[in-house]
């Protein structure tokens, strides 16, 4: 992120959202002050724009405190969830903007979805089956409810998690024994920022998407992700995290 | 039932490899089993917007039909709103923070919903909103007349549509509360009219989704009416009058079939009147309930109104999770009005045993 042109950030005619929070020009990435979810909760939304392209609006809240974020659909459209073409995706997530927006990234790639409510969930599931879904597009609290709920549709084979903790990894563990499953690590702020490989000793590590820069500050996650419609520079996160040497894992 | 349902689904059909967009719904199956629809071309952002503005709040909870609007909004040449999707199950505290911080200029809603959120906004605030596009309910009388004094600046744009047909009708400011002129291409026709002229209701309409609906029993009653030399129709209830829907509660005849079987010791016949009024800003509910008691009864008059009062709400389900007792306790119904009578009459030829008033 040291390419990051801090400057075009600072001087943006769209907001001042950045020049007010820096006070002065940062001269390096790592002097830049950091960004906390307060700081978005503070300012109004359509104040700390910086593209012209409208989207969705959605609330989402930290610590009890909420803010609106916009999801442009370009910022949508970046996410990467590596779906393979033949997938026919049941999307099923607690959040229902997040179920709306991983819904449009599928169409966004030729992918029709199965978008599925979860306070119907036996008839959803029904329906996913005879949907023929092979993938399924969840989020550890969803995904408990599914496996409780112990109706699986046989034609699931792959389950993509997202989700911004993976605390229950009893439950990773257990799904990973009869299907192949993908992490991802996403704030609703953000969207995707990286993808959560198992690896020794149970952990979790990261690999940061393209154009995200994660940083281990006092054990916390530190995202960058400049692309968005409100950037996000060094942005605090409530996610543990390990460096050990180059590699990154989650706590 | 699920299992044949889901038979009749066609599935196969689906031209998956022609269409990149597609959708398959179910119908609700108020009037039968529910129909499965399947709708080869993506939505179209101006049939399924009516509205205008810059900054638009989307109050519906189906997430078929924010999908469909957001996947319309994602295809349209230019994309020049915001939107925001709006659970209305938040706390209030939460709605009104995201409508101070969004300052919506344009509402999608259903009527009540609007005016309950609403109900506390400043008159700069409602002085912003361009554009209200009510749709999901019949708007009544008193809460139109509201929106209108509410929102001086905004056009209101009263619809009849159904989630498989979308849009189908549009009032106008001299239309009736429950009166529609048909939009571009629809036919609407009345199968076995009664003497009123009251039947079912027939739509013919080519939607643009891929899929043609001709002679559609829609599952309304209505009649042909008309005003200035253009027809419209005027909108009575559901076929059988079976059931009122509601924003935040469904009112179903069967349900009061049930509650009065359960009391059966105290009711030998009813007939339940609703009307949607506006108090102090807020939609209010007013359910009336005329009775015929059972004879010999053990109650008096005066002891089975007070009877009923309690007990009839304590077991009338209005969602599947509550009852019209909690409705009653969140405001949004007044308290049940109970009226003994000697003899149920109806205004109609044909008896309505749960109505909608205005």
């Amino acid at each position: 992120m040291e390419a990051l042109d801090l400057k075009k950030i600072y001087e943006s005619r769209q907001s001042a959202f950045y020049k007010k929070h820096w006070g002065k020009l940062p001269a390096t990435f790592s002097e830049v002050p950091l960004l906390h979810a307060a700081d978005l909760v503070r300012t109004p939304l359509y104040e700390r724009l910086y593209k012209d392209e409208r989207g969705l609006v959605k609330f989402a809240s930290r610590n009890n405190n909420g803010f609106l974020i916009r999801r442009s659909l370009s910022d949508i459209k970046n996410n990467n969830l590596e779906l393979p073409q033949d997938a026919v995706p049941l999307v099923l997530l607690s959040d229902p903007n997040e179920g709306l927006e991983h819904s449009l990234w599928c169409y966004e790639y030729g992918t029709v979805p199965y978008i599925g409510d979860l306070s119907n969930l036996p008839v959803t599931l029904i329906c996913a089956s005879q949907f023929k879904t092979n993938t399924l597009i969840s989020d550890m609290a969803a995904l408990l409810e599914i496996v409780s709920l112990n109706e699986m549709p046989e034609t699931i084979k792959n389950i993509y998690v997202i989700d911004s903790s993976f605390a229950d990894r009893a439950l990773l563990k257990e799904v990973q024994k009869d299907y192949h499953l993908k992490l991802f690590l996403s704030l609703p702020e953000a969207g995707i920022i990286a993808s959560v490989k198992p690896a020794e000793a149970d952990r979790l590590r990261l690999m940061p998407q393209m154009g995200v820069s994660l940083e281990d500050v006092d054990g916390k996650i530190v995202v960058t992700k400049p692309e968005l419609s409100t950037p996000l520079i060094r942005y605090t996160s409530d996610i543990n995290m390990e460096r050990v040497e180059d590699t990154l894992y989650l706590n | 039932m699920f299992a044949e349902i889901l038979r009749n689904t066609p599935l196969d059909k689906i031209p998956k490899e022609e269409a990149k967009y597609y959708r398959l719904m179910h119908t609700s199956g108020t009037t039968g089993l529910p129909l499965p629809i399947v709708y080869t071309k993506r939505p179209d952002w101006n049939d399924i917007f009516l509205g205008e503005g810059e900054r638009i709040v989307m109050a519906f909870g189906s997430k078929t039909l924010r999908l469909d609007f957001a996947r319309a909004y994602a295809d349209s040449d230019t994309p020049n709103a915001d939107i925001l999707f709006l659970n209305i199950g938040l706390p209030e505290k939460t709605l009104s923070q995201i409508c101070e911080q969004f300052r919506p200029t344009t509402f999608v809603c259903p009527p009540s919903i609007l005016l309950r959120l609403t109900q506390k906004w400043t008159g700069m605030e409602r002085q912003e909103i361009t554009s209200i596009s009510v749709a999901g309910e019949l708007a009544g009388k008193a809460a139109i007349e509201e929106m209108r004094a509410r929102f001086p600046n905004a056009k209101i744009i009263n619809t009849y549509s159904s989630m498989e047909t979308g849009n189908m009708g549009l009032s106008c400011p001299k239309c009736a509360w429950n009166e529609f002129h048909p939009r571009a291409g629809v036919i609407f026709d009345i199968d076995e009219p009664d003497e009123d002229g009251v039947g079912d209701l027939l739509v013919t309409k080519d939607n643009p989704g891929g899929v043609a609906f001709r002679s559609y029993r829609i599952g309304d009653v209505a009649s042909h009416s008309s005003h200035d030399g253009e027809k419209t129709i005027r909108l009575y209830g559901r076929r059988g009058f079976d059931y009122i829907k509601l924003a935040e509660v469904l009112l179903i005849r069967e349900e009061f079939d049930r509650v009065a079987r359960e009391l059966k010791d105290h009711i030998r016949d009813y007939k339940a009147e609703v009307q949607s009024v506006v108090k102090d800003g807020a939609p209010l509910h007013k359910l009336r309930l005329y009775v015929v008691p059972e004879t010999p009864s053990a109650l008096n008059e005066a002891a089975l109104e007070k009877f009923l009062e309690t007990e009839f709400p304590k077991r009338l389900f209005v969602t599947p999770k509550s009852t019209l007792s909690d409705a009653i306790a969140k405001g949004i119904f007044a308290p049940l009005e109970i009226k003994v009578e000697e003899k149920i009459t109806h205004a109609t030829a044909k008896p309505q045993r749960l109505y909608l008033v205005n």
